[in-house]
């Protein structure tokens, strides 16, 4: 990892049990992460339609870990969720899947 | 109707400082068809090398518990809590609209613990922590209430309609619960033997799901220690 590269993953779990529902980083699709007027808004690309549909039906239950690793620096770790259901928008045509939820907290493992 | 689920039908996982036996699916391990009995969705037999656990990791909406059989546990959390719980003790974490939180052993030795999860019975709850102590001695030949969404000494407060109970038979020595029709009974036996309503035989770490049955005999030919939980 060179001094300017930034790595960026995200990982969306059930929150029983913590089951994987999508590895974002693992498939290497590109997403951004913002601000919104609700909270924080993940786009994630070229999401497959079954992927989607399994987050759709789980959106209750989504926890996304963002963690953010920068040379010589500890990992930066943060949990999105949302208090009641996230709102979840998918475009099969384009396979652009937006999440937007409004809970983050940030964590270490190190400490609470 | 009674389900007997053996001991080495859980799925297991060795990660050498943890020992995990999943009676539901948890993790790696996923079976759509074995996800939950009513509110309970998780129920972990786990043991933990000294000085080793779960760092800090976040939770929300269940109901957790954690119940000590032999050992420590150091719990922590974003909320401002911390306890050490031993043997006689009890951890119950409401995790609900958000909480970080750690689970360590801090002795030198193993810590073995249960930990259970369930769906709470109102979501966004503001996130809490207690740590309760039982009287091990009050469950013998008895079932001694540890949880419960009934207030008393000794009794943890869980956000969901039921009880965990637990108890050591004696040898020869036999219980009766009863409960309204509607509801369900979940059994593990923690050690021995136990058998259910005369015929079913449970084994150590064996596991039972009742359904349609308003009255259960627990009886132990060696003795058993069990745990009961009564479930909507």
């Amino acid at each position: 990892m060179s001094e300017s590269q930034t790595n960026e993953t995200l990982y969306i779990k059930h929150a029983i049990g913590s089951r994987m529902l999508l590895d974002v980083s693992g498939t290497h699709k590109r997403f951004t992460l913002a601000e919104s007027p609700r909270g924080w808004s993940f786009v994630i690309e070229n999401v497959e339609p079954a992927a989607a549909e399994l987050l759709t039906r789980y959106a209750a239950d989504l926890n996304l870990f963002y963690f953010v690793e920068q040379p010589g620096q500890p990992i930066r770790k943060k949990w999105f969720y949302d208090k009641d259901i996230p709102q979840i928008q998918y475009d099969p045509g384009t396979g652009r899947l937006t999440i937007d939820l409004d809970a983050m907290m940030e964590y270490n493992n190190e400490k609470v | 109707m009674i389900n007997i689920y053996p001991a080495q039908s859980r799925y297991s996982a060795d990660h050498g400082w943890l020992q995990s036996n999943f009676s539901f699916s948890f993790g790696d391990y996923y079976d759509p068809d074995n996800t939950e009995f009513g509110p309970l969705c998780v129920f972990n037999d786990d043991t933990i090398a000294g000085h080793r656990g779960f760092g800090a990791h976040p939770h929300r909406e269940m109901e957790i518990v954690s119940i000590v059989l032999r050992g420590q546990l150091k719990h922590e959390d974003s909320t401002g809590h911390s306890a050490v719980t031993g043997y006689g003790g009890v951890q119950r974490m409401s995790a609900g609209t958000g909480i970080i939180h750690s689970e360590v052993n801090p002795a030198d030795e193993e810590v073995e613990l249960l930990q259970i999860w369930f769906k709470p019975n109102h979501r966004q709850l503001p996130p809490s922590y207690e740590t309760s102590h039982y009287n091990p001695e009050q469950m013998v030949n008895q079932l001694l209430p540890v949880v419960s969404h009934e207030s008393g000494p000794g009794v943890a407060h869980i956000h969901q309609d039921m009880t965990i109970y637990l108890s050591k038979l004696e040898a020869g020595r036999s219980l009766t619960f009863t409960q309204p029709e509607g509801r369900r009974i979940y059994v593990f036996v923690i050690e021995g033997d136990l058998a259910l309503n005369g015929n079913a035989q449970l084994q150590k770490r064996d596991a039972a799901r009742i359904t349609d049955t308003t009255t259960l005999e627990l009886s132990s030919g060696q003795g058993a220690a069990l745990l009961l939980i009564d479930l909507p």
